[in-house]
């Protein structure tokens, strides 16, 4: 009898699992590879600034890029008035006396914040005397910071030669006094179908530049479908692709890895921070879903019955990522993660703890 | 009531002979030793080959005979001098035999029941000998005299205490606790899941038929929707009705109560771990009993309800690739199959 009973709660027990038995986290350091932080704007908000501050963030990235300036239609920069570039100043060496070595990306818009479409641009660059404005401001901007790109909205394939002159321009003005960035498409052939593509001709681009920024962002931006910000494969076919492209050495290659997510709807597209989809998740009682390829995904109903689907990414999401295209991609290319703010509070010191 | 079985007992045996029913009852489970033998039939004579055997309680197990330790109802040997009714025991109390002696004779009716109370042999002894008397024995009445057949079977009375009562084969009151291998299947929006796990019962007989069931039970999914990782813990009260007093009787039952029910989101995702609800569990079933030994009994049984979620936290859904949204923790049907022991004393 005491044997049946014995069996019996072996049984019973056997029976009933183990309760979270879940899969053991991936702490296999990544490859190491130089990174970067991209900030929308000339500011820090205190989140930010405590993000930078932060000891594993210091272990993580190398360098902060602010996307502060703006090349305006009469071929001056922003900020002009003499107190935000001191503001500017100050904050960059802030950030200097944490360990970063810190940029200014230029992009180009008009006074109420909307990027230039690309026959304004196109316009602006095929102007010698916009042009020369332009590249003298940015010459007198060069020592706030370690290092200046441009981030340009994209020009009109005829644009391909103007874009080509002008970064020939800059590069004489600007180096050696500082490095010089390019952010570019995520090219994956040439001529490409990308918007704006067709006006990047990177073999001509490249010695021009010290570093091309690939923007391997916005992955599901175009099809029409929701689905992740960006993927390793396409990551890594864009990198080798830009690689085959202009050599492995110069200038040095970054691709981006975002850091916000996306909601999707009928009304279009908008970048949503991690803690933004995660409020809306629960909010609207919806169950997260993290999809084969590791980003995380739910869809939402909005109270007047419009449809959203939105995708985002977790510090598991954004590691895994990296884990899946290191084996492919040389260690000599950097991350630039792309708006700071956005991600997963963890993010930085998950990084931190795979160094 | 030992006591009063006691007196009444002794009081019997000075009365004119026979007042016992025809169909007798179940011993009582809590006569006392002094019931083996009425005080004023204590033994006169030395010359017995008969000896009683005792339990640790004091009550009489059997009472042996001769150089084989053959049982005295069998006749054919004298039992010091003792006339009246002489009872032996079972371990758990129950009445084993009733024996009717004259002069340490047998002589009158002798029965035998079984542990539960069940009348499993009844004769008729003459001056120690068993009597062929070819009709049932249900014939005697009160009112047979003396010296015929049936009158024959009681020279002393056997008083309605001293009968077994079929009803006290198993204590009125008790506590006891049963341990269950349980398997639920259920089904809620999301899909159907099977889930396993143990149970533990404590019941209380409040009545001879009616126990009061306090379960706590742990289920884990075993089978169901793909990554679907559920624990409930049940906390029920119920009540359960048995039908019939054999060894294998069925019953039937109902309870309530809150259950526990958590789950692992897939994903492993920091923002969403689990989510977890309280249900109200409310069920019914039936089930079969069956002695294993005096104490132990084995149950099968099955349970039909449902679960309804009470709290007003947001609850998660799920859309799956077609098809609207899904509740993945809310109201369920359930079914539950139960194996398992029980132990009352």
């Amino acid at each position: 009898m005491s044997n049946i009973k014995t069996h019996t709660v072996a049984l019973l027990f056997a029976l009933s699992g183990v309760v979270g038995c879940g899969n053991a986290p991936d702490d296999e350091p990544l490859k190491p590879r130089r990174a970067a932080v991209l900030v929308e704007g000339c500011t820090l908000d205190d989140w930010q600034h405590a993000t930078l501050s932060a000891v594993e963030t210091t272990q993580v990235l190398d360098e902060v890029v602010l996307r502060c300036l703006v090349l305006r239609q009469d071929g001056s920069i922003a900020p002009t008035d003499s107190a935000a570039r001191s503001a500017l100043r100050t904050l960059t060496a802030a950030l200097q006396s944490h360990g970063y070595q810190v940029g200014l990306a230029v992009t180009a818009q008009t006074d109420d914040g909307v990027d230039h479409t690309p026959a304004q641009l196109l316009g602006i660059l095929s102007d010698p005397s916009l042009r020369s404005r332009a590249t003298s401001e940015l010459v007198s901007l060069a020592p706030s910071a370690n290092f200046l790109d441009l981030a340009l909205p994209p020009l009109p394939d005829s644009g391909r030669g103007v874009m080509t002159l002008w970064a020939t321009e800059l590069s004489a003005a600007l180096r050696p006094m500082t490095r010089l960035g390019y952010f570019a498409p995520p090219l994956t052939q040439e001529p490409s179908e990308l918007a704006g593509g067709g006006a990047v001709d990177l073999r001509a681009l490249a010695p021009s530049f010290d570093r091309i920024r690939l923007l391997t962002t916005d992955y599901s931006c175009c099809e029409q479908v929701a689905g992740p910000t960006t993927e390793p494969g396409w990551v890594t076919e864009v990198a080798q692709f830009v690689q085959n492209r202009i050599g492995a050495v110069r200038p040095e290659i970054d691709i981006t890895l975002p850091l916000y997510g996306v909601d999707f709807s009928k009304r279009g597209q908008r970048p949503v921070s991690y803690l933004e989809a995660i409020g809306v998740a629960q909010h609207n009682g919806r169950q997260i879903k993290r999809a084969p390829g590791g980003s995380l995904h739910f869809d939402w109903t909005e109270p007047s019955g419009a449809q959203h689907e939105l995708w985002f990414d977790d510090a598991a999401a954004t590691i895994g990522h990296q884990r899946r295209f290191d084996p492919s991609i040389d260690s000599n290319v950097g991350i630039l993660y792309y708006g700071l703010g956005a991600e997963d509070p963890a993010l930085f010191s998950e990084l931190s703890r795979r160094r | 009531m030992g006591a009063a079985l006691s007196t009444s007992t002794v009081a019997a045996a000075a009365e004119p002979p026979f007042v016992g029913s025809a169909e007798p009852e179940v011993p009582s489970a809590s006569a006392p030793s002094s019931a083996v033998v009425a005080p004023s039939l204590a033994p006169l004579a030395v010359e017995s080959s008969c000896q009683q055997v005792l339990h640790p309680s004091g009550r009489v197990a059997a009472v042996l005979c001769g150089p084989a330790k053959q049982p005295l109802r069998l006749g054919g040997h004298r039992f010091e001098q003792l006339t009246g009714t002489l009872l032996t025991y079972y371990a758990h109390g129950g009445v084993h035999e009733l024996l009717t002696l004259r002069d340490g004779f047998l002589d009158g009716v002798v029965e035998t029941y079984d542990p539960v109370g069940h009348l499993i042999e009844r004769v008729v002894f003459a001056k120690g000998e068993q009597q062929d008397l070819g009709v049932p024995p249900q014939t005697a009445s009160p009112s047979t005299a003396e010296g015929e057949t049936p009158t024959a079977l009681s020279p002393v009375s056997v008083s309605p205490e001293a009968r077994p009562s079929r009803a006290d084969a198993e204590p009125e009151l008790g506590l006891g606790i049963g341990l269950r291998a349980g398997s639920s299947v259920s089904r809620n929006a999301y899909g159907t899941f099977l889930q396993l796990g143990p149970a533990l019962d404590v019941l209380a007989r409040i009545m001879p038929r009616l126990s009061v069931e306090l379960r706590v039970e742990f289920q884990h999914t075993v089978a169901g929707p793909v990554d679907y990782r559920r624990i409930d813990v049940p906390v029920t009260l119920g009540l359960r009705v048995e039908l019939g007093r054999s060894t294998m009787r069925p019953y039937v039952l109902a309870g309530l109560g809150p259950d526990y029910a958590w789950r692992k989101i897939p994903g492993d995702i920091a923002a969403q771990p689990s989510e977890s609800t309280w249900l109200l569990d409310a069920h019914a079933g039936f089930g079969l009993l069956g002695r294993v030994s005096q104490r132990v009994t084995w149950l099968a049984e099955l349970r039909l309800g449902g679960r309804f979620r009470t709290d007003d936290k947001t609850r998660l859904r799920l859309t799956e690739d077609s098809g609207a949204p899904v509740e993945l923790l809310g109201n369920q049907f359930t079914a539950q199959l139960g194996l398992g022991l029980q132990w009352m004393p």
